[in-house]
């Protein structure tokens, strides 16, 4: 066997070559660090195929969220656990998008980032939190994952897709402290405020759906539709003339109280009510406000839908309709039908926005954007409310009381019909805050200025030894 | 140049600081902040632009033009801090189109507005009166940026945004936007001009590969039509100031008589010549076609080179007097690049020429040297991107590593090799 030596002649061929190999591995490197993520395949994230809803036997309490959402914890490396929860801020509070932006717009930590495991747990945290029907709460939640996977697969390529939604918390989960869960990604997000061991706050909400019908693994799904249908139904029951009212000349190429940060982070809803007001509808047509209504709250957890639903209810007669686009009274399907077709329902506390739009993946098509926001409980008013609606606040209602005028603006007068001797007189905000007080009120007649308050609902509280009266009245 | 403006205005259209539902897409305000008056590029997308206008807009402008004309001028306005208006003019009107699949693709109007303060009114403040789409389409927003801003040194394109206009919710009013800029200085302008300048060279691969071409041939010399090694390091030296010193030369004055206006030539016939030129020095570098001429084609070729270099200032439509410190600083910028290159490479190949290898580095490095400006040469002749180009790219964009390579060379040389006489 020849042994080669190593000699200097040696050496200066094999110098060459050496430059070649290095030279060529170096290109190598240099391209596959640059470009290797051309190499792998696109977001193969998938949701799981099974839609159906776990039917919770047990009654709803905000400890079972608190629980999934500390067993989700517990299964998260420390790095994930820093990901995904941050103590509240209004700013953070208000980060949330509808864009398909990825983390530069929604806090939290990424689906797609998660184990199996870790998301089975993760989504358990967003069941437990949102309602259990059909086309509502979790079911929705999971239709619109799977609507971004059609989106992904048919066109709209890697920017879409399941794996792109977040979770977050903002403050620990807790049974009986200020908390808030944040859900979201594309044409999604869900802002849950706990406080207290109530759910202080149920908005904002965004749904969104392209395309608004689709089938996949051999299912059609739609999951925008009921809401699109119960508004198209309210809008038909309206008569020509309560139309006409209703009618805005305002064009709205989105929902304009969406998402997050609009309005350079002021977020301000709209203080003046257009369009036709409810208070001179049918019962029928009263109802199927209310029902429409319902469609949304009805993906909150079922304690908390009744609770919020309620709320509207009882403010049906100060609650507005409005609408653009052509349609036919008596013809639901008239409406809500081509791009910038729009109809908002907004009340003391409701504020309700659907809205059609051109597609952007499937153009010649429309798909739909929605926004349910609340006028007094938008993000449990940063954490501080401690109820949701006035149910909490208890009252053996000995004394008569007569509010006027009600709606106020400027003084509240409060007429008993005993007279008072010492009484305390105080005001509650409609979740529960308190906002101010009179002591050692007498006489049959008090006056309570109001010009100062924010419009909305209030509380009267009087205490007089252990007798307590309540009533309440409207600040315009 | 394209391709970052694409980048960013598909940025722009969706994912700002006060990101909103898509696809209703943003209008865009521009502003580029000159000496004396503003130059703004508005951007209008036109399905939201649609929605406000009366009349049909289609994508043929030119029938259309007085009557965007109108809207523009009835719908922007500056005005100073006392309400005094700004004059605005309307300098041209295109459609554009911008987007992609995922966030879909968007027509746009793009108006080039020129705005000149009212006597007495500083141009660093002003108030903006904005309502087009908004007045009718009550959910859209216009983003504002600055975009240039040559006394606070903002010369790269670098944009910053500066407001948003869009309803008031509260009152369904829209507020004006008050702009106050921060003072600059001609200094700051300067410094900021001297960067750009060595920033732009150093992402310049063709202009340094083509000084590298020209710089291996230093420590040649010509004899019987083949190169020869000569180790005198002097003489190397003495080679390599020369050809740097008429490269400069060369295109320093190119870089001012098109910075200043006096020539304008097309950029892609120049990039083609600019990648060509690589091709016949590295050529040179192989085989000698033009022997001790190298000074010559340096200052040639760095003609061409100083062409290229001024697209930069010529698009920042500076005013003379910035423009003469733009064109002073942007060249010391240059140079002063040039120099840490130089300084970087040259010590390691003058050491390797010692050696007797120093003919095969010279041969691999000319040769790598002509197949990048080939792929280059291939992309600016069609206009696209070719697949090889991307390989080019990523070298391009880790040349460090070059300068690695030439050291490790030079210590296996100096510790295993014998020097040549």
């Amino acid at each position: 066997m020849k042994i080669i030596t190593l000699n200097n002649r040696n050496k200066k061929k094999l110098v060459f070559p050496l430059i070649l190999a290095g030279s060529f591995s170096l290109m190598s490197f240099l391209v596959y660090k640059d470009y290797g993520n051309l190499l792998v395949s696109e977001n193969t994230f998938v949701t799981p195929a099974n839609l159906q809803p776990k039917k919770s036997a047990a009654a709803y309490t905000v400890s079972s969220v608190v629980t999934a959402a500390q067993a989700f914890k517990a299964l998260l490396t420390t790095t994930q656990i820093a990901t995904l929860q941050h103590t509240y801020t209004a700013t953070l509070g208000r980060k949330w998008s509808n864009l398909p932006c990825g983390s530069g717009c929604r806090n939290g930590i990424q689906f797609s980032t998660l184990t199996a495991a870790q998301l089975t747990a993760a989504k358990a945290v967003v069941q437990e939190a949102l309602g259990s029907a059909d086309n509502q709460g979790y079911n929705v939640f999971n239709q619109i994952l799977l609507a971004d996977d059609y989106l992904n697969a048919n066109g709209g390529g890697s920017g879409y897709g399941a794996g792109l939604y977040f979770i977050s918390f903002l403050n620990e989960p807790s049974a009986t402290g200020a908390w808030m869960l944040q859900v979201g990604g594309h044409h999604m997000a869900f802002n849950i405020s706990f406080n207290n061991g109530n759910v202080v706050g149920t908005t904002p909400v965004m749904l969104g759906v392209e395309p608004k019908t689709f089938t996949t693994g051999g299912v059609t799904y739609n999951p925008l539709a009921n809401k699109h249908d119960a508004m198209t139904a309210m809008l038909a029951s309206l008569t020509t003339a309560q139309l006409s009212a209703a009618h805005l000349t305002q064009t709205f190429s989105d929902c304009l109280m969406s998402p997050g940060e609009s309005n350079n982070n002021t977020n301000t809803m709209p203080a003046v009510k257009q369009g036709v007001i409810c208070s001179g509808f049918s019962t029928a047509q009263k109802n199927l406000v209310i029902a429409a209504i319902q469609t949304w709250t009805a993906d909150m957890d079922s304690e908390t839908a009744a609770a919020i639903q309620a709320v509207y209810e009882g403010d049906i007669d100060n609650t507005y309709v409005a609408y653009t686009g052509s349609g036919t009274s008596g013809s639901s399907s008239t409406f809500l039908t081509a791009n910038t077709n729009y109809v908002r329902i907004d009340g003391p506390s409701a504020w309700i926005e659907f809205v059609c739009q051109s597609g952007v993946v499937f153009q010649s098509q429309i798909h739909y954007h929605s926004v349910w926001r609340d006028h007094v409980r938008d993000y449990g008013a940063d954490l501080t409310a401690t109820t949701l609606g006035t149910t909490q606040m208890v009252s053996n209602n000995v004394q008569s009381i007569k509010l006027y005028p009600n709606p106020s603006t400027e003084t509240l007068t409060i007429e008993t019909a005993t007279a008072l001797a010492g009484a305390s007189i105080e005001l509650y905000d409609a979740v529960g805050r308190f906002i101010t007080s009179v002591k050692n009120a007498s006489g049959t007649t008090v006056n309570i200025p109001v010009a100062n308050l924010a419009a909305g609902n209030y509380i009267v509280w009087i205490e007089q030894g252990k007798q307590v009266s309540t009533a309440k009245f409207i600040k315009n | 140049m394209s391709i970052i403006k694409f980048f960013f205005r598909l940025l722009l259209l969706c994912v700002s600081l006060n990101a909103i539902a898509h696809p209703a897409p943003n209008s865009i305000l521009i502003v580029d902040v000159r000496e004396s008056v503003i130059d703004a590029e508005l951007h209008l997308p036109i399905p939201e632009l649609q929605l406000a206008v009366p009349f049909k807009i289609s994508n043929d402008v030119t029938n259309l033009y007085s009557e965007l004309e109108k809207y523009v001028q009835s719908h922007v306005a500056f005005t100073d801090a006392s309400g005094q208006y700004w004059k605005l003019q309307v300098l041209t009107l295109n459609v554009e189109t911008t987007g992609n699949k995922a966030v879909g693709i968007t027509n746009e109007i793009v108006a080039q507005l020129r705005l000149v303060p009212p006597p007495g009114a500083e141009v660093r403040h002003f108030i903006i009166r904005y309502d087009a789409i908004m007045d009718k389409v009550v959910n859209h927003r216009a983003l504002v940026y600055v975009r240039q801003d040559w006394e606070k040194g903002r010369v790269d394109k670098n944009h910053e945004e500066v407001g948003v206009i869009s309803i008031n919710t509260a009152t369904m009013k829209i507020e004006p936007l008050t702009i106050d800029l921060k003072e600059g200085s001609k200094w700051t302008g300067f410094q900021a001009m001297i960067r750009l300048g060595m920033k732009h060279i150093s992402e310049g691969t063709d202009h340094l590969l083509f000084l590298l071409a020209l710089l291996l041939t230093a420590p040649l010399f010509y004899n019987n039509r083949r190169w020869e090694v000569q180790p005198v390091i002097s003489r190397s030296i003495v080679k390599i100031l020369k050809i740097s010193f008429s490269f400069t030369i060369g295109h320093s004055l190119t870089l001012a008589f098109a910075s200043l206006g006096w020539i304008r030539i097309a950029s892609q016939p120049v990039e083609i010549i600019i990648a060509a030129s690589i091709i016949v020095t590295a050529f040179h570098a192989l085989k000698p076609i033009f022997p001790n001429g190298e000074t010559l084609v340096a200052a040639a070729f760095g003609l061409v080179h100083g062409l290229a270099f001024s697209t930069v200032l010529y698009e920042m439509h500076l005013a003379s007097g910035q423009l003469l410190l733009s064109l002073l600083g942007f060249n010391i910028g240059i140079e002063i690049m040039q120099i840490i290159v130089i300084f970087l490479i040259m010590p390691w190949l003058l050491f390797l020429s010692l050696y007797s290898i120093y003919k095969t580095i010279k041969n691999i490095i000319a040769v790598i040297a002509i197949a990048m400006a080939l792929a280059w040469m291939a992309e600016r002749i069609t206009g696209t991107e070719i697949l090889f180009a991307n390989f080019v790219k990523a070298i391009a964009s880790n040349a460090i590593l070059f300068v690695v390579v030439l050291f490790i060379l030079s210590l296996y040389c100096y510790l295993t090799k014998k020097q040549i006489n």
